[in-house]
């Protein structure tokens, strides 16, 4: 489809606030300028349109209607500083000026959420959604639509994507992950505890490693959950906390405890009686570099079956999960 | 000690009784509005800690009462809760002070950030004491709170050291500095003769880990420093290394718990300061022991006090040069601080050997306190130490084990690296292929130099094929009589780290 009638479709899709792939590629040229010259950020959001139609959207009127509700939801999610627009038969993007890597997050989010109140077209029609940020993934226009592009395809290889997890329930999806052997550089099982090449004390002394990433850049913005039984003072990851300076990344402790641990330093209690958490333990780990969760099931004989994941699309899916099943702030740092 | 009193302002009544019920059963008093103008008169009369509003209140909304109460000179620094149901800009919101949640509420999360504010608040504003330990000595002031019966947290800041002491009834429960506690902590606070202190009045909830008289303590402490001082000619140098004598079988039982303590921690350890370090001893009953026991020829010292000053590993051109490089490599302003060279290795034990080495450079600092104690030395995972640079960097020195199924940590926690150390020998020839498959799949996310350290006879050549060892990837022998063999493997990697080849992350 030429560029011509590419931009006619795009004006008929919103009547105002959403453009073309010229005027946001130009728009974006002028943004590197201007957070370069201001010493700011800006961001850049991906939407990608899977599982609908043919090669794309544009082929008959169903897909042009859709496309065209996606283009209001998008228009109406965003800021008016927002310029949102077509930038391929299936993609669209939004830039978000003075916008860091967390704001843009949250705007995935919301954008998620009206995305999913939308009456979508009976072959699918999901939404795959990836994001950039200046200065950090890139010095020039191009460079920051490449990281996202890049983070777009590994969202759509991450096991929360070709696993479909994001239809099921929190506990389904650790169960999920526990019982499976994984085996790859981004998501791998092993086991650990009584007679297993790696001890028991190995997982603590992994979310020791967590907690000292932490404390050595306490700046950095990030959040980590730590889940387990019992929540108090005498846990290893507790102390290591207490012994840092004030540190930016939110972490919350989650497991029974007693009024004591209200008191816990650079970590926030959430109390939580669940009796799967007696014998599941995880922990989730999100900031602008680095993603990571452990999830380990204890068995009989003090063993554990753990898997563990790099892949930021599952990590980010598990807090979001999370978050919404037992009603806390939806916030990623 | 004053009840905190928070007023809570929200549209939905069942929500306001919901959370007014919640906070009272964990102590907080309540007060509770359905409107904004009352809201604005009971906080002015009641001079409330937390005012938690909807955003949407009747009369007068939550974002005008927060403009008019900040306002107020009496009500300016009562820190507020705002509850919405969706993201609101708020004018004036102070980040760290006031607090902004989505609806659905967590009432445990709603909890915990109440009590945050309020103790960030109570440290800044509760100050009861506070003065420099030149003014008043440490000693001095515990006796003084001891007499008093004071209850709260009292923390002392020296140079770059902080301490706690937690009081209860005016005796001492606990004192911290960093990893190290109760009197070990509380005797090396007491020599601290510079610096500030501030004692905050609170209830203390920390288990009782000290359980001496504060006057005996204080007596003992204070007989401890004296004789440290005095006999710190005859005690091993801290720089001293420690070798083991006897087999640790071998020693009779009922012996003081310190002797097998020591014994154990000689066997992981070598330096003395580390053994000092690690130990749950005082400093001064630890280098009793060791030197008793240096004495007994159960330890021998390998190095004697006094050795002549090492030269510095790296010049301050080489430093300089690398930490620019460094610089250049992270466009992250807050991932300036460090870098991170990572050791990957064929067993766990080569590791620890290699680390062993490194401990003879001189300025590369072992962290005691490290993920690295005795037990974890199976399978060692993260910081093992790590060389200081000139501008306050750090080159962090990390391991992270080599199987298959550890890729996702090398992934994650490979963030400022700057260095790849890969160590194989003939019992790990097996093990070459995950070695060859970290190497790659690292070299994917991050582009950084290698080196290699092989140990005993091997067939390098098909290794290094495997490995894809590149022409600028030197190869060096682990246990090599030359002392200096492992620092020229970190003059190759830092040699390569600042050529034009590797500019680029």
């Amino acid at each position: 489809m030429d560029t011509e009638t590419r931009s006619a479709i795009t004006r008929k899709l919103a009547p105002s606030r959403f453009y073309d792939s010229y005027f946001l590629n130009e728009y974006g040229r002028i943004e590197v300028s201007r957070a370069n010259r201001y010493n700011t950020s800006f961001s850049i959001v991906l939407v990608d349109i899977d599982g609908y139609g043919g090669t794309h959207l544009f082929e008959d009127a169903q897909g042009i209607e859709f496309l065209k509700k996606l283009a209001t939801a998008v228009v109406d999610t965003t800021r008016t500083c927002d310029i949102a627009g077509l930038s391929d038969t299936r993609r669209m993007m939004v830039i978000l000026p003075e916008t860091d890597h967390f704001g843009a997050l949250a705007t995935i989010r919301k954008l998620s959420r009206s995305f999913g109140s939308l009456k979508r077209p009976e072959d699918g029609g999901g939404a795959v959604f990836s994001h950039a940020t200046f200065p950090r993934d890139g010095k020039d226009f191009g460079e920051i639509v490449g990281a996202a592009l890049k983070k777009s395809f590994e969202r759509k290889e991450s096991l929360w994507e070709k696993q479909g997890l994001k239809n099921r329930l929190f506990w389904e999806i650790i169960g999920e992950l526990t019982s499976k052997a994984y085996k790859g550089h981004e998501a791998a099982s092993f086991d650990a505890g009584a007679g297993q090449e790696l001890s028991e004390f190995f997982l603590d002394q992994i979310n020791e490693l967590i907690v000292r990433e932490i404390a050595r850049t306490p700046e950095k913005r990030g959040i980590m959950y730590y889940g387990t039984k019992n929540i108090s003072a005498s846990l290893p990851v507790v102390k290591t906390l207490g012994t840092a300076g004030a540190v930016s990344t939110k972490v919350f402790l989650v497991g029974e405890g007693e009024g004591s641990v209200w008191d816990v330093k650079n970590a926030l209690p959430l109390l939580l009686d669940d009796p799967r958490l007696r014998e599941t333990f995880f922990t989730f780990f999100l900031n602008e570099d680095t993603a990571y969760a452990l999830v380990c099931k204890e068995n009989w004989g003090a063993t554990f079956s753990c898997f563990h994941t790099a892949d930021n699309g599952l990590v980010e899916g598990l807090i979001s999960k999370f978050q919404q099943e037992y009603s806390l702030q939806e916030q990623l740092g | 000690m004053d009840r905190h009193k928070v007023l809570i302002g929200l549209r939905d009544e069942a929500e306001a009784a919901s959370l007014s019920e919640f906070l009272s059963g964990l102590g907080l008093d309540t007060i509770t509005v359905a409107d904004g103008a009352k809201a604005l008169e009971l906080a002015i009369q009641e001079l409330p800690s937390v005012i938690a509003v909807d955003t949407a209140l009747p009369v007068i909304n939550g974002e005008r009462l927060f403009q008019i109460l900040r306002k107020n000179p009496h009500t300016s620094r009562v820190p507020f809760l705002f509850i919405s149901e969706s993201v609101i800009d708020v004018k004036g919101f102070r980040a760290g002070v006031d607090i902004f949640l989505i609806r659905p509420l967590n009432l445990e999360e709603t909890y915990g950030r109440i009590r945050q504010t309020l103790s960030a608040r109570g440290s800044m504003a509760s100050k009861e004491i506070e003065g420099r330990l030149s003014q008043m000595s440490l000693a001095d002031l515990l006796q003084f709170l001891h007499l008093n019966r004071k209850e709260g947290e009292l923390k002392v800041l020296s140079g770059d050291r902080t301490g706690s002491v937690f009081i209860k009834d005016g005796s001492i429960h606990n004192a911290v500095v960093e990893a190290t506690e109760r009197e070990k902590a509380l005797f090396r606070m007491l020599q601290w003769t510079d610096g500030r202190f501030e004692f905050i009045p609170k209830a203390v909830t920390t288990p009782k880990k000290i359980r001496a008289s504060t006057g005996n303590l204080l007596m003992e402490g204070m007989r401890q420093i004296d004789e440290l001082r005095s006999k710190e000619e005859q005690f091993p140098s801290p720089d001293s290394i420690l070798k083991l004598k006897i087999d640790p079988a071998t020693l009779p039982k009922g012996l003081q718990p310190i002797i097998y303590e020591l014994v154990g921690l000689v066997r992981a350890n070598s330096r003395v300061k580390d053994i000092v370090e690690r130990s749950h001893s005082t400093d001064y009953e630890v280098y009793k022991a060791i030197s008793s026991l240096v004495a007994k020829g159960v330890f021998e010292e390998a190095r004697p006090a006094g050795a002549p000053v090492e030269q510095e590993f790296l010049t301050t051109d080489q430093m300089i040069s690398i930490r620019e490089k460094i610089m250049g490599r992270f466009a992250d302003i807050t991932g300036l601080n460090y870098g991170k060279i990572l050791v990957l290795a064929t067993s766990a034990g080569l590791v620890a050997e290699f680390i062993r080495e490194c401990r003879k450079i001189p300025g590369f600092s072992f962290n005691a306190k490290s993920a690295f104690p005795d037990i974890s030395l199976v399978n060692p995972l993260g910081e093992a130490g790590s060389f200081r640079l000139y501008g306050g960097m750090d080159l962090i020195l990390y391991s992270i084990p080599t199987v298959k199924s550890m890729g996702p940590l090398w992934r994650s926690f490979t963030s400022n690296l700057v260095g790849l150390v890969l160590i194989w020998d003939e019992e790990g020839a097996g093990s070459i292929k995950d070695l060859a498959a970290a190497k790659r799949d690292i070299a994917l996310l991050r582009r950084v130099p290698a080196v290699h350290v092989v140990k005993g006879r091997i067939d390098e050549t098909a290794c290094a094929r495997e490995l894809g060892m590149k022409a600028d990837e030197h190869l060096f022998r682990l246990g090599a009589k030359e002392r200096d063999e492992v620092s020229e493997v970190f003059y190759s990697l830092f040699g390569n780290l600042i050529k034009d080849d590797y500019a680029v992350v």
